[in-house]
């Protein structure tokens, strides 16, 4: 398992300025600081790689020559927070029948909603978040049996399941990401649903043209991506978009626009946006 | 009523590019807030000043919900910037690596002004230009 090296530089004083010390971590590696004000005080975090050691004795003597009054270090080990999100994921109903729950605990008996059961990982949705419910909410309305889906940007796996479970007859994924495409392996599994998936940046070739296309990303990649989309999405088809916030949703909408689609309609959700392009019918 | 503060996470992470690992990771972890909603809604309203380093105060309340505010760039971000060169001096004593003028220095400080806990320009200014002088970049008038 990974670990890496928590390094804690305080000062007797809280400086007007901490960009200065900021610096010195981020020529050391560190991806990020932590202020801290009692007492004042900044962290980062290296990873305990094959330089790990020199880079940090560097790392000290230029904090402490910035004035830094002790420095302190701390293994941590990359689970400890990658695991203590999980107690707060609870069981919780999303769209109008789906129950979401996660996989380390017993599943709730609900005979009213469809169960899906998921273990995120590191990956994107739990269903905890307004873009996914909102992209469930979208999918309920759009996806029916024979239905053929394709997710772009899957993560955890929560809407291609979702999809399935609504009745589509083939759905397909794509996730860049390769941890979360590994999450999303395993909760198709755990659901028992049958998705072909493709740890990818582009469209593969093998997806069909698709009744609805989902993808739950964020702007500038819908922006991107959307012209080819519009090579997937069938006639008549629909894309749902999420994951935007509403100041970018005319630059989203210029770009389906452009790529040939029409902006059904849009709805908001605790800050994000999320809609639906139809590709029109050739005449 | 207001909700009760549990604690505040005060960050410095690189625009559009958060993710899981540290120091995003253990931060938020601990503090048992949503970790990739975080990072998905931070990306999202940051993705057109990548490159920037910018800094994020995060507000936990007691059922876990919480809020956040991005500040402008860091101080040595922006002077970067303004001086048109890439990084600072290891030596700032001895080894200049840049110029500022004193209506560049006022820029800045009229950025950075409220994030520094000043209305005052010229005291927001004497700020930067010690941050600009421990970089090695010459305050010109």
């Amino acid at each position: 398992m990974a670990n890496w090296i928590c390094v804690k530089a305080e000062f007797e004083s809280e400086p007007s300025d901490w960009s200065i010390v900021h610096e010195v971590f981020a020529e050391h590696g560190c991806g990020g600081t932590i202020e801290c004000s009692d007492p004042p005080g900044l962290s980062a975090y290296v990873y305990e790689g094959a330089d790990a050691e020199t880079n940090i004795a560097k790392l000290c003597d230029e904090l402490i020559g910035l004035g830094a009054t002790s420095v302190s270090l701390e293994t941590v080990e990359e689970e400890d927070w990658a695991e203590s999100w999980k107690q707060f994921f609870k069981p919780r109903e999303i769209g109008d029948g789906f129950i979401v729950a996660p996989s380390w605990e017993e599943p709730p008996k609900s005979e009213a909603r469809t169960l899906i059961v998921l273990d995120p990982g590191q990956a994107f949705g739990t269903g905890d978040h307004a873009t996914t419910r909102l992209c469930i909410e979208l999918l309920e309305e759009e996806v029916g049996p024979g239905a053929i889906v394709c997710d772009i940007g899957t993560g955890s796996g929560i809407l291609a399941i979702a999809a399935k479970k609504l009745g589509a007859d083939e759905v397909y994924a794509t996730e860049i990401e390769e941890a979360a495409f590994e999450s999303a392996q395993r909760n198709f599994e755990r659901n028992d649903v049958e998705v072909a998936i493709w740890n990818t940046s582009t469209i593969p070739e093998e997806v069909p043209e698709c009744d609805v296309v989902v993808s739950n990303l964020v702007s500038a990649i819908i922006v991107k991506i959307a012209l080819a989309l519009s090579e997937i999405v069938d006639e008549g088809g629909v894309w749902i978009f999420s994951g935007v916030i509403p100041d970018n949703l005319p630059d989203v909408q210029r770009a389906g626009e452009k790529a040939g689609f029409v902006l059904h309609s849009w709805k908001v959700d605790e800050g994000w946006a999320a809609g639906k392009f139809v590709k029109p019918e050739a005449i | 009523m207001a909700k009760k503060v549990l604690s505040m996470i005060k960050l410095n992470i690189p625009a559009g590019k958060a993710n899981p690992a540290p120091p995003i990771g253990p931060a938020l972890g601990q503090a048992g807030i949503n970790m990739m909603e975080f990072i998905k809604k931070f990306n999202e309203m940051t993705m057109d000043q990548m490159g920037s380093t910018l800094p994020v105060a995060i507000t936990v309340y007691e059922d876990r919900s919480y809020s956040f505010v991005v500040k402008q760039p860091i101080a040595s971000d922006l002077i970067r910037k303004a001086a048109g060169i890439e990084k600072g001096s290891g030596n700032p004593l001895k080894e200049k690596v840049g110029k500022l003028t004193k209506s560049q220095l006022r820029d800045v400080a009229q950025k950075k002004m409220a994030d520094l806990n000043t209305d005052d320009v010229e005291q927001a200014m004497r700020v930067l230009a010690g941050t600009a002088r421990s970089m090695g970049v010459e305050i010109v008038d």
